[in-house]
């Protein structure tokens, strides 16, 4: 099997700094409004006993990406090679079906309109700047061999889903 | 294509650009004479390469728009927003002019120098004040000068020194050095670390001791993060911390489990202490605070029984109804049990060697400028009279007496201001009307800012640019190691508070100025550690100090305190004074003891029926630094709205929903903000965000960036102090209510 690139992301240990958001968006030159990384909050539990969870999120460059599936003009692809999924914004007619098809809110559109999102930073050519950036180790970025090999004596699990997102999770 | 650098600058963050108060290390890339990327310095002790999202912010920071890049005067009339730029030799003398005219006319005490938080700006701005002559160093509007400053009075009377946790920042191979343990427990007293930037103190290094076995007490009014990884969490009432120390003191001394050898050997006063720790029982404290006797006794349990353990604290200590005193009785609760020097405990923390950045304490100041002439400037120190512990501990003014004294001219009238690095009107203030409009009566306000902001906007005559510190050279001693901070770049005309201080003092001084450039002044001050600028720019921006009095541990046993050379603390009884002589000379309670606040649901049951709900202020963004950065486009996005945390319970109730905007209301005013629902509030309590101004509104008045309507300051009041003068305010706990605005729309 080829590989596979994704993150595995400990959620123990996110602090919600919001360092891989700015990380992204400076790393890209974002436009305000668009977000290719975010970080959410969950609450467990009631007063007295609540607990505090983050998650921070972006494409999970899934193994049955549901944006390709339904792109019109062919535009996003997985590569075979490392699994990343791609998005060809010159081939983007901005019908956002890519949107609606994602479960997970990924798609972002910006004033041009054409789709864009997380490429690992394929095109900056070194480790993705969230990760990079990290200052609580949280996120981290591998194939999936050696992410499941950093997340070794964690609870982790690969987040569940139809269409099989690349990333793995430790609470 | 990665983005291709000309050189990478290593240098120690500090103040404007990420707003450090912590002291980071950076690198700075550089291409084209421009910054175009900042990242945490992976060989720099303090951070190990990890930066916050303002650290990495840096870039638009610098080169925003609206960033002021040449100075300013005023050409319409004050509030009215119009500016001209003018040259730097024109503003210079133009300060000079007016400076020296109202030094003549009035006495240099009627100027007052005023800063924001004690960042890169003491050394500059006192370096300054003393040079022209006046005593009167401000943070105008810090109600109770709840900042620190009580907490380090405190320490300074009970113990002579001041100490933080033991995080091992004190030794160059931090984590990895063998005579460092972690604390068993660490109690996180009212700071959310993981959040904020703190003076001296990185977050992360609670999460790094966590990772190294430390369990972790956490006492907050809210749920952090760090508190909901806590062992336990006594979520208090917010005020009542002092009635908490006080019961976890009793529980600890009537349990005999504190440190008998180290209290007998080391400590003064136990047996006084313990008499009136009685008056605290934990059912009692429990009826005060909320925390259920059960957890106090538990929590006391843990931090006594294991040894090492220690306490982080936060701003919230000093800005409780008798400051001075909470700190007091939480330091005595590190000292009973022995945690004090001790590897894993609350270590000391002194000047990395012995460099004096700015002059700190009153003992510093006379021995930068001698006995006579800070005596003779205490005599119209601004508060100093009315509070020893003012006079005798640092050299600030007391900001509610400065207050009145700017309204009612009397015992001298307060003529002109020079403000730097401090948004009071958005910011620090409490109750900003009032100051404006005292403000306003100044004859002459000078700004020194890198942008404009409701203080600026409202008051300054002249605006001078300042410069971030990448664009600056400085230096921190503040603790260790010893570090400077080196230039990368120039933008436009902004030059560096240091810079700015040194031209203005060659003007202004009334004996000359016996250094050049701030490169003089610096290497000046770094001789004491026996280094200079090149050579701490060359190792990399940091040095940690030789053996000696700046490095740990069990000084006291080593003679390593006092200036005598004894083994003891530098206290009048050469013991921690658990019964203070300091403060007793000091004309206060030499013990600890509680004080509900001025408003609350036990002091004024009246108001309480009327505004039934706590306010609570100042929770920490992760993206903003105070009332800085709400400009900056990538932070904004990430914390857009002035937020106030209600509970699910309480937000039902007053039929608020998530996202909907809410007047938040109280006896002195009224401001809006956007209800956030969520349990990690007490259901009777409300968390507000501070410091919160719209620089993409108009900046004109009346609506100054929309301070008055979202700058939660504006429901709190000023003449609340402490009897020491430090400590004691509203900020953090006074009475409100909540109500949805036009059906929760903006």
């Amino acid at each position: 099997m080829s590989k596979q690139y994704g993150f595995y992301y400990d959620a123990g240990r996110c602090i919600q700094c919001r360092t891989c958001e700015v990380a992204c968006k400076n790393t890209h030159d974002i436009e305000p409004g668009v977000k290719w990384r975010r970080v959410v909050e969950t609450w467990d539990g009631k007063y007295p006993n609540v607990t505090r969870n983050f998650f921070s999120l972006a494409c999970m460059h899934c193994d049955k990406p549901a944006c390709a599936a339904v792109c019109p003009t062919g535009a996003i692809s997985k590569r075979a090679e490392d699994g990343i999924v791609l998005v060809d914004r010159d081939k983007c007619n901005g019908c956002q079906d890519c949107f609606s098809a994602c479960p997970y809110d990924v798609p972002q559109f910006g004033d041009d309109g054409t789709m864009q999102k997380c490429d690992f930073c394929l095109e900056i050519g070194r480790e993705p700047a969230c990760a990079a950036s990290c200052p609580a180790e949280a996120l981290n970025f591998g194939t999936l061999d050696e992410l499941l090999a950093m997340a070794t004596g964690k609870a982790t699990e690969r987040m569940d889903g139809p269409t099989g997102p690349s990333v793995i999770i430790a609470r | 294509m990665a983005k291709s650098e000309d050189k990478v600058v290593r240098t120690t963050m500090w103040s404007a650009g990420c707003g450090s108060h912590g002291g980071c290390g950076a690198e700075i890339y550089v291409k084209d004479g421009k910054v175009i990327k900042v990242e945490g310095d992976s060989n720099h002790p303090h951070n190990q390469g990890r930066l916050c999202p303002k650290g990495l912010a840096i870039p638009q920071y610098m080169y925003h728009p609206d960033r002021v890049r040449y100075p300013l005067k005023r050409v319409g009339a004050r509030g009215e927003g119009k500016w001209e730029r003018i040259s730097w030799d024109e503003a210079y003398d133009t300060i000079e002019k007016k400076l020296k005219d109202i030094r003549e006319k009035h006495g240099a005490e009627s100027v007052i120098f005023c800063q924001g938080t004690g960042r890169d700006i003491g050394g500059p701005i006192t370096f300054l004040m003393y040079a022209y002559g006046s005593p009167n160093w401000v943070q105008v509007g810090l109600a109770g000068h709840a900042c620190y400053t009580p907490r380090l009075g405190a320490m300074f009377a009970t113990q002579g020194s001041y100490s933080v946790l033991d995080a091992a920042q004190f030794l160059e191979k931090r984590y990895d050095d063998p005579l460092w343990t972690p604390p068993k427990y660490i109690i996180n007293w009212a700071q959310n670390p993981t959040t904020g930037c703190f003076d001296g103190f990185y977050g992360h290094w609670i999460i790094d001791c966590m990772r190294r076995g430390s369990r972790l007490i956490v006492i907050d009014p809210r749920v952090t993060w760090l508190a909901s990884r806590a062992e336990l969490h006594l979520q208090n009432r917010p005020g009542t911390d002092g009635a908490l120390a006080m019961g976890m003191l009793n529980v600890i001394i009537n349990e005999e489990i504190y440190d008998k050898d180290f209290v007998e050997k080391w400590t003064f006063g136990f047996d006084e202490l313990k008499e009136r720790v009685q008056e605290y029982p934990p059912d009692r404290v429990a009826k005060i605070t909320w925390v259920p006797k059960e957890k106090i006794i538990e929590a006391s349990r843990l931090f006594a029984r294991n040894k090492p353990s220690a306490i982080q604290w936060g701003e919230p200590v000093d800005a409780m109804p008798e400051g001075s005193v909470v700190a007091q009785a939480i330091n005595h609760l590190w000292a009973i049990t022995g945690n004090i020097d001790n590897p894993g405990g609350n270590v000391i923390a002194r000047n990395s060697h012995g460099v004096t950045t700015y002059p700190f304490s009153t003992a510093e100041l006379i021995s930068l400028y001698g006995e006579e002439l800070v005596k003779k400037l205490n005599e119209k120190r601004i508060g100093a009279n009315e509070y020893p512990m003012i006079k005798n501990f640092r050299g600030w003014v007391q900001p509610d007496v400065l207050i009145e004294q700017m309204e009612t001219g009397k015992p001298y009238p307060i003529k002109a201001a020079w403000i730097q690095t401090s948004n009071i009107i958005g910011g620090q203030a409490a109750d900003p009307r009032r100051h404006l409009n005292a403000m306003k009566k100044l004859d002459f306000i000078v700004c020194v800012d890198l942008f404009q902001n409701p203080t600026s906007m409202a008051l300054a005559d002249i605006f001078l640019p300042a410069a971030t510190f990448t664009e600056k050279e400085s230096f921190r001693s503040w603790w260790a190691p010893l570090c400077v901070t080196v230039k990368a770049v120039e933008v436009a005309e902004c030059k560096s508070d240091w810079e700015i201080n040194l031209e203005m003092a060659k003007r202004l001084a009334t004996n000359p100025i016996q250094f050049n450039t701030v490169r003089e002044l610096i290497d000046d001050r770094l001789k004491d550690g026996n280094t200079n600028f090149e050579k701490l720019a060359a190792k990399g921006s940091w040095e940690y100090p030789p053996e000696g009095p700046s490095k740990p541990y069990y000084r006291y046993e080593r003679g390593l305190l006092r200036k005598d050379g004894r083994p003891g603390f530098d206290t009048p009884t050469g013991k921690v004074e658990l019964w203070s002589k300091r403060y007793e000379e000091w004309g206060l309670d030499p013990l600890p003891y509680y004080a509900e606040p001025a408003e609350s649901p036990a002091t004024s049951p009246d108001i309480h029926r009327e505004y039934p709900l706590i306010l609570t202020t100042g929770r920490r963004s992760p993206v903003f630094f105070h009332s800085e950065h709400r400009m900056i486009p990538c932070l904004r996005e990430l914390d857009p709205d002035p937020i106030v945390e209600i509970n699910p319970q309480t937000a039902a109730e007053l039929d608020i929903a998530d996202g909907e905007w809410v007047y938040i209301e109280n006896r002195r005013g009224r401001v809006k903000f956007k209800a956030r629902v969520t349990p990690i509030t007490l259901p009777q309590v409300v968390s507000a965000a501070h410091g919160w101004w719209l620089p993409e509104t108009e900046g004109s008045e009346p609506n100054l960036f929309g301070t008055w309507q979202h700058n939660i300051n504006n429901l709190t009041s000023m003449g609340h102090q402490a009897r020491s003068g430090f400590g004691g305010t509203d900020y953090r706990a006074s009475l409100c209510r909540i109500t949805k605005i036009n059906d929760g729309k903006e």
